[in-house]
């Protein structure tokens, strides 16, 4: 431990000392910043909610007695603004802090809303579920619930867990649900969150241009033969030798026909173009999703399909093949681009595929695997990633046989011919809507008691402790739950990141009232009063305090709107943008120092050129732009290159495959959005009271002493 | 109001004291000032520095408050006044020019010259009278010789400019006093020169000054000259009138 200071009292000579001396002083000063911090902690914390209150109060106080009072206040409050550094800086940090609560509550509060409807979508209001066994007599309950008030209806559902084949030999687990296409409708938004759709707005939209296109196509044809027989008969009456007046008077009519056909041929190419321009750019949107969808013939309407859970074409009931509906997620070959959409290569929409599933003896065991194959005739898109990557839907009665949950007859162990009763069917599940006003809460109340009821006459139904009956919310508690602590905690730091700026507005505005102290005690001389002099200040801190809010609410609305974009872009486009900031970087920096060695030359020669700060900004300001526009041209003729910079040069936060949802949520609720602006404002004015004050109580005379 | 002799009389120093604490030391800067300024006079208080002599003018402005004394204005006791009271006293009754000119260096040349009078107008009230008193300050500015630096910063003149530009400032409200710190002291000769020339001309006009300074040649323009010493005022000899 020799190095280790230690307190000399010789002398300060000693450079242990003198280290020690350095170490004490470090030490002490560390404690004071400690010091200082947990009394703005402990000041903020005591007095944030009468700062939020009280800023809004300071602010309105002084917007109403804005036009009473000096008009010094204003002169200087608006010269103060225009200084250079101090009040960019107090309105940028209001600004970012402003956006940066703005951004992490609206994109959680996005999320949370997200969790929330999907949960709700999947689900409907009510579920009860007694495990993979299931329970018998459901059509039964399902009358009664309908029947109850709160109910606005009821549908069953089966559970598996299956294997599917694919194409490519492709096997995948999935989570099967054996469904009643129509009750699951009533129920959950199933009908909605069905992907292929022959009558989507834009698909119509396109299908009527494609066949305005063809009509238009086919009323060129006639154009060809008449503009030949016109040019005949002109050709004709034209080398005519010996032309009476007659025939003049006829080419005069055929020339008119002949611009009246360049006339209409002009027009209709006019519309072509513009027609292949609609259809281009609407191609270019829904891409694929038309490809596909186009290809369906007309009388088979997928959309139907889910609904009755039947392939719409006969031939595949021949077969005895029954309907699927797939998660858009579970095929490998749907691939998501970018803007959310999908390609398909190729897409499973009408091909048969092969499921088995694991029927479960009532005992748990697992009985002989059954195996089946089924239509694809439709995908849906929840918008959950797990539940759009692994869940199917297969008809209910399908996915009871399968399960072995049908009605049974039920045989005597020692004689398996002997009939001694029946199995009832059974089904895992069963959803419920509630009714128009109804909570869910008051819904599931209703279903209990029902359930305690019906149990009366069903001895054979579960005991009410195995019967799970959940709201949605219950449901999906657990996501809710962390979704919206995360979204609290993350309000917090970011709130506590914006005392930082309340903090750093004070600590400017008091720098610059200590630099203003001489003005100060200037304006007390001339007349003006205590709380005038602060009060020039306080406008400031408003300015301030509304401008950056203002700033950032805006930036943070581009953002939130744009999250996707943007987020798009940092994946997709940020290599191109890193080298055209290079290049432009360097443009800059090559017309400072040629502007450098212009003046260096003329130096050298005894010329010297006096160094305008306009001609340096010019230099460089076009250096830039060239350098900006070689960029551009590079990269636009160098294909490989774009790509490259593009794959290389990346940031992807939300990953799709790990988040739930495929879109970042981008909602902004104004109210919350009001709350902070108002919070934000009112911390620039507390921020700049404290200075304000202090430059109320500065001694005009102590001022004024010096120069 | 009570005599007719009164009359000519505008502000009255009685029995002013005031100390100054410098960490463990009292200084009894003014330990007793009487004094009298009739109006129209130019009044001269000489001495040395650190004398209390700004300290007194301060006082008599109201920018500071004694701890002993009164100073009256037209038979308004000063620190009767409350401070709201003060300030427009200050704004209306007052023009102070510094030695050190203390300009905002924020404002042109025409817009330090009107602070003073935004100082006791509204936004409000602005609008309506900004013609005449824009006119004003450029027929004061005008008349200090002043018209071709209007639009400039405080940086971008002189000392003698910006002397002239806090005249100008002092005069806008048309006080009816004029305290003037060494309003020279910071001044080469010349130009200390034209400066005293422009407040002899205003006297003529008949504007009350009271100045102090601590040169006795600066002091020599002045109708009375008192002298500052130990707290305490003595008559110079050479003044025009005995104190009252």
């Amino acid at each position: 431990m020799t190095d280790a200071p230690t307190p000399d009292t010789a002398g300060g000579t000693n450079p242990l000392a003198l280290a020690g001396g350095l170490l004490v002083d470090l030490v002490v000063t560390t404690l004071k910043i400690l010091l200082l911090l947990v009394g703005i902690i402990i000041g903020l914390a005591v007095l944030a909610v009468p700062l939020v209150v009280l800023g809004p109060v300071v602010l309105l106080v002084f917007v109403l007695t804005l036009p009473f009072g000096g008009l010094y206040r204003h002169t200087l409050a608006r010269r103060y603004l225009k200084r250079k550094l101090a009040p960019l800086f107090a309105g940028a940090g209001v600004a970012l802090c402003t956006m940066m609560v703005i951004v992490v509550i609206s994109i959680m509060g996005g999320f949370l809303e997200l969790v929330r409807n999907s949960g709700h979508r999947q689900i409907g209001e009510v579920s009860m579920y007694a495990g993979l066994g299931g329970f018998p007599h459901y059509e039964k309950l399902i009358e009664e619930i309908e029947k109850l008030p709160e109910a606005e209806a009821a549908t069953a559902l089966i559970h598996a867990y299956g294997l599917l084949k694919l194409p490519g030999d492709m096997i995948k687990g999935v989570q099967v649900h054996g469904i009643d296409g129509e009750g699951a409708a009533r129920v959950s938004e199933y009908r909605q969150t069905l992907y292929w759709d022959r009558n989507r707005p834009d698909v119509v939209q396109l299908r009527e241009l494609t066949s305005q296109r063809e009509e238009l196509r086919g009323s060129r044809s006639h154009y060809s033969p008449r503009w030949n027989e016109l040019a005949d008969e002109i050709i004709v009456l034209e080398t005519k030798t010996d032309r009476e007046p007659t025939d003049d008077a006829k080419l005069t009519g055929l020339y008119a026909q002949r611009e009246e056909l360049v006339e209409s041929k002009s027009q209709y190419s006019t519309q072509w173009n513009k027609l292949e321009e609609q259809i281009g750019d609407l191609e270019g949107k829904i891409g694929d999703y038309w490809r596909i969808i186009s290809t369906v013939p007309r009388d088979r309407d997928p959309i139907e399909a889910a609904l009755k859970m039947a392939p719409p074409w006969p031939e595949a009931l021949e077969v005895n093949q029954s309907a699927m509906v797939t998660g858009i997620e579970v095929s490998p070959y749907n691939h998501r681009n970018s803007d959310g959409s999908y390609r398909f290569s190729p897409s499973v929409l009408g091909r048969a595929l092969t499921l088995t599933v694991l029927p479960v003896s009532g005992s748990g065991g697992a009985l002989t695997p059954s195996t089946d194959r089924f239509v694809v005739v439709n995908e849906f898109k929840s918008g959950v990633y797990d539940v759009d990557g692994q869940r199917i839907y297969i008809p209910f009665a399908a996915a009871q046989k399968m399960m072995l949950m049908d009605a049974a007859q039920k045989v005597d162990p020692d004689d398996p011919t002997k009939v001694i009763g029946t199995i009832p069917a059974r089904c895992t599940e069963i959803q419920v809507a509630a009714a128009e006003g109804v909570t869910s809460e008051d819904l599931a109340q209703a279903v209990r008691g029902l359930y305690d009821r019906f149990r009366q006459e069903h001895r054979d139904l579960p005991h009410e402790a195995q019967m799970r009956i959940s709201t949605w919310q219950q449901m999906r508690a657990m996501l809710i739950n962390a979704v919206e602590k995360e979204k609290g905690l993350l309000t917090f730091l970011f709130g506590i990141i914006s005392v930082v700026a309340v903090v750093l507005i004070g600590v400017l505005f008091y720098m610059i009232v200590l630099e203003k102290t001489r003005d100060i005690g200037i304006l007390r001389a001339v007349g003006a009063s205590r709380a005038g002099v602060a009060s020039i200040f306080i406008g400031f801190g408003a300015a301030i305090g509304i401008i950056g809010a203002a700033l950032g609410t805006l930036i943070a609305y581009l953002i939130v709107t744009y999250i996707n974009e943007i987020h798009a872009w940092l994946g997709e486009g940020l290599g191109a943008a890193v080298y055209a900031a290079i290049w432009t970087i360097g443009g800059i920096v090559l017309g400072v120092v040629g502007v450098g060695i212009v003046h260096f030359i003329a130096r050298v020669r005894e010329k010297p050129l006096s160094l305008s700060r306009p001609a340096l900004v010019f230099s460089a300001i076009g250096a830039g732009i060239a350098g900006l526009l070689a960029a551009i041209l590079i990269l636009s003729y160098n294909n490989d290159l774009h790509t490259w910079l593009n794959q290389k040069i990346r940031i992807v936060i939300w990953d799709r495959s790990i988040y739930f949802f495929d879109q970042i949520p981008n909602t902004i609720n104004w109210f919350e959005v009001g709350i902070i602006v108002t919070v934000a404002v009112g911390a620039s004015l507390v921020g700049a009271m404290i200075p304000a004050f202090r430059a109320g109580l500065v001694d005009p005379v102590r001022s004024l002493r010096y120069e | 109001m009570s005599e007719a002799a009164v009359s000519t009389e505008l502000m009255k120093v009685r029995d002013l004291h005031k100390q100054y604490r410098m960490g463990s030391q009292t200084l009894q800067v003014l330990a007793g000032v009487d004094l009298q300024v009739e109006a129209g006079q130019w009044l001269c208080i000489l001495g040395a520095s650190g004398s209390g002599k700004s300290t007194l003018l301060h006082l008599m402005g109201g920018l500071d408050t004694p701890d002993q004394g009164t100073v009256h204005f037209r038979q308004q006791d000063l620190f009767g006044l409350s401070a709201a009271q003060r300030d427009r006293f200050r704004n209306r009754h007052v023009g102070f020019v510094f030695q050190f000119y203390h300009l905002l260096p924020e404002l042109d040349v025409l817009e330090n010259t009107l602070i003073s009078a935004m100082v006791d107008r509204s936004a409000l009230a602005w609008p309506g009278q900004q013609s005449e008193l824009r006119q004003r300050a450029g027929q004061l500015l005008d008349d200090l010789g002043l018209s071709p630096r209007l639009h400039h910063k405080p940086n971008e003149l002189s000392g003698g400019e910006r002397q002239r530009v806090a005249i100008a400032r002092a005069l806008i409200n048309q006080p009816d006093v004029l305290l003037a710190d060494e309003p020279t002291g910071n001044l080469d000769q010349a130009t200390g020169r034209r400066i005293l020339d422009l407040l002899s001309k205003l006297h003529d006009k008949g504007q009350t000054i009271v100045m102090v300074t601590h040169d006795k040649e600066v002091a020599a323009r002045a109708d009375r000259v008192l002298r500052l010493e130990t707290g305490k005022l003595g008559e110079k000899s050479g003044g025009k009138s005995p104190p009252g």
